[in-house]
């Protein structure tokens, strides 16, 4: 399951960034797109580059310990790889979303899931390591009876990996359909082989790699927007968040615990699975075994606590912008330019980087993640198809802003 | 060295007595450094939300609710670091010698 993302969320952010233009284009239609070479080309050099990593990785694995664990990466590689493991869908598409619908929750949401890091590395990370096991089964069986463990544990995995796996196959086949025109079908399927590629051939050490160079990506990018989010309000906090006010459904709202948390016991119980769920992502304790040694295990949970720190504080700047946008869009920036009102756009040479249409779109999809209901897959392509034109039509991008937008 | 013996040496040894007590009573202060704070935020924002909305300065639109997050992020990388100098530092050492004293 964790492998999907380490393929899946840096390629197609890769592929959304360089394809922005692509993605304005296809919004009002998530049905076969006609074949976009660009983006094509972006996606297979991506995956050129990570398979041979994976060969590279491949050739350098010498024993069983080498394939599970990779020992070797020094502190700060198993920072950045930590880093990646972590700043996946949740962080990326869940936060981003719920700061967009409903402000502060996604603080809430980015604290939480920050704080159990240090517990992780306090309470269990020494142990776990000490015991120079490989997987969590192998650990939880360390004392108890193994076959019974080992039985449990794997009913776990595969229930898990199946509905995860689901969702996820689901988010990557609708992606590259949308960004590549490829069907529906054939794109789940592509990834599926190239996931399974990734991991039989390169093990732990290639995934190691794949994961820091995803986390690299996702921090230049979350920055980059941020930056430039920030700039068009004057590097001004104060007037960001006074846009972000005026223009969201909510007023000022946005800026307290929405609904969702709004009664005590519901916070606390929220907290809980937040901070103690996180402290026990298995991919997350298993890069503890990654590193070369112990110190450098350690010195890899104060980088990474680092990078995605800093990475949560970027993601809730970089959304807060979008809910100011509509207005500040509408007041001047986009008219009359034959731009859509509401887009973001960053003129660079030859390119229109559509940074607002991303993040709405990364912002959908997020969205969507967190409702696995049956409808799902309706509700994102309705609310995708709404994207473009959500504030003339005010169904689905109600949130974006008003009706106004059309009258001034 | 028959493993037995050695084990039960390091278990006698007062460095290793040392070693275990300084790294548990650490541990549990920083855990209560980093869960104290964290749980008062969470009973604030659960039982008085409003105090979260509350501004900073009057005439800011910044709320103490972002303020507190972003203090409680970069307080809690903080302390990390502050476990890994002291692990990587003190307690490695004193690792070190108990492991040299069971050489011999």
């Amino acid at each position: 399951m964790k492998r999907t993302f380490k393929l899946l969320v840096p390629s197609l952010l890769l592929a959304v960034a360089f394809n922005a233009f692509a993605a304005t284009e296809t919004f009002g239609n998530v049905q076969k797109q006609p074949v976009n070479m660009t983006a094509i080309t972006m996606f297979l050099a991506f995956v050129v580059v990570t398979l041979g990593i994976t060969w590279w990785a491949a050739s350098r694995t010498k024993s069983m310990e080498d394939f599970y664990t990779g020992r070797g990466s020094t502190g700060f590689q198993n920072g950045l790889a930590l880093a990646g493991d972590y700043m996946s869908a949740a962080a990326l598409l869940g936060v981003t979303s719920m700061i967009f619908f409903n402000g502060y929750d996604g603080m809430i949401y980015s604290i939480s899931f920050f704080v159990a890091w240090p517990l992780l590395l306090f309470l269990f990370a020494e142990r776990i390591r000490n015991l120079g096991r490989v997987t969590i089964s192998d650990i939880a069986s360390f004392r108890l009876d193994q076959d019974r463990i080992r039985t449990l544990t794997a009913f776990g995995s595969l229930t898990v990996v199946c509905f995860y796996l689901v969702v996820q196959m689901d988010g990557a086949g609708q992606l590259i359909q949308l960004l590549f025109g490829l069907q529906y079908n054939e794109a789940v399927i592509a990834v599926g082989i190239l996931m399974a590629v990734y991991v039989t051939f390169g093990g732990m050490a290639a995934t190691t790699w794949v994961q820091i160079i995803k986390a690299v990506l996702m921090l230049i990018g979350a920055t980059l927007l941020a930056v430039l989010a920030l700039s068009k309000f004057g590097f001004s906090i104060n007037s960001l968040f006074e846009q972000a006010i005026a223009t969201h459904k909510n007023g000022s709202n946005i800026m307290l615990p929405s609904k969702l948390v709004a009664d005590p016991i519901a916070m606390i119980s929220l907290s809980f699975g937040l901070v103690f769920g996180t402290a026990g992502l298995p991919h997350i304790l298993m890069r503890f075994f990654t590193a070369r040694d112990a110190a450098q295990a350690r010195k890899s949970v104060f980088v990474a606590t680092g990078f995605i720190g800093f990475f949560f504080l970027v993601m809730n700047r970089g959304p807060g912008e979008r809910r100011g946008l509509g207005r500040a869009v509408a007041r001047g920036v986009g008219q009359g330019d034959g731009q859509r009102q509401g887009d973001f756009p960053v003129r660079l040479p030859g390119h229109r980087f559509d940074v607002h249409s991303i993040f709405l779109y990364v912002a959908r999809v997020g969205h969507g993640q967190q409702h696995t209901s049956h409808r799902r897959t309706g509700w994102i392509r309705r609310s995708i198809r709404a994207c473009p034109d959500g504030h003339r039509r005010g169904s689905r991008g109600k949130s974006l802003g008003p009706t106004h937008v059309d009258r001034s | 060295m028959d493993k037995p013996t050695a084990l039960a040496g390091i278990r006698e040894n007062p460095i290793f007595g040392q070693l275990v007590r300084c790294r548990r009573s650490f541990v549990i202060r920083l855990t209560l450094a980093t869960l104290l704070p964290y749980y008062a935020f969470i009973l604030v924002a659960g039982f008085a939300p409003h105090l979260l909305g509350e501004k900073i300065f009057p005439e800011s639109m910044v709320t103490i609710g972002w303020v507190t997050g972003l203090l409680l992020i970069v307080g809690t990388w903080l302390l990390t670091g502050l476990y890994v100098r002291r692990a990587n530092g003190e307690c490695d050492e004193l690792t070190a010698q108990i492991l040299a004293g069971a050489e011999q």
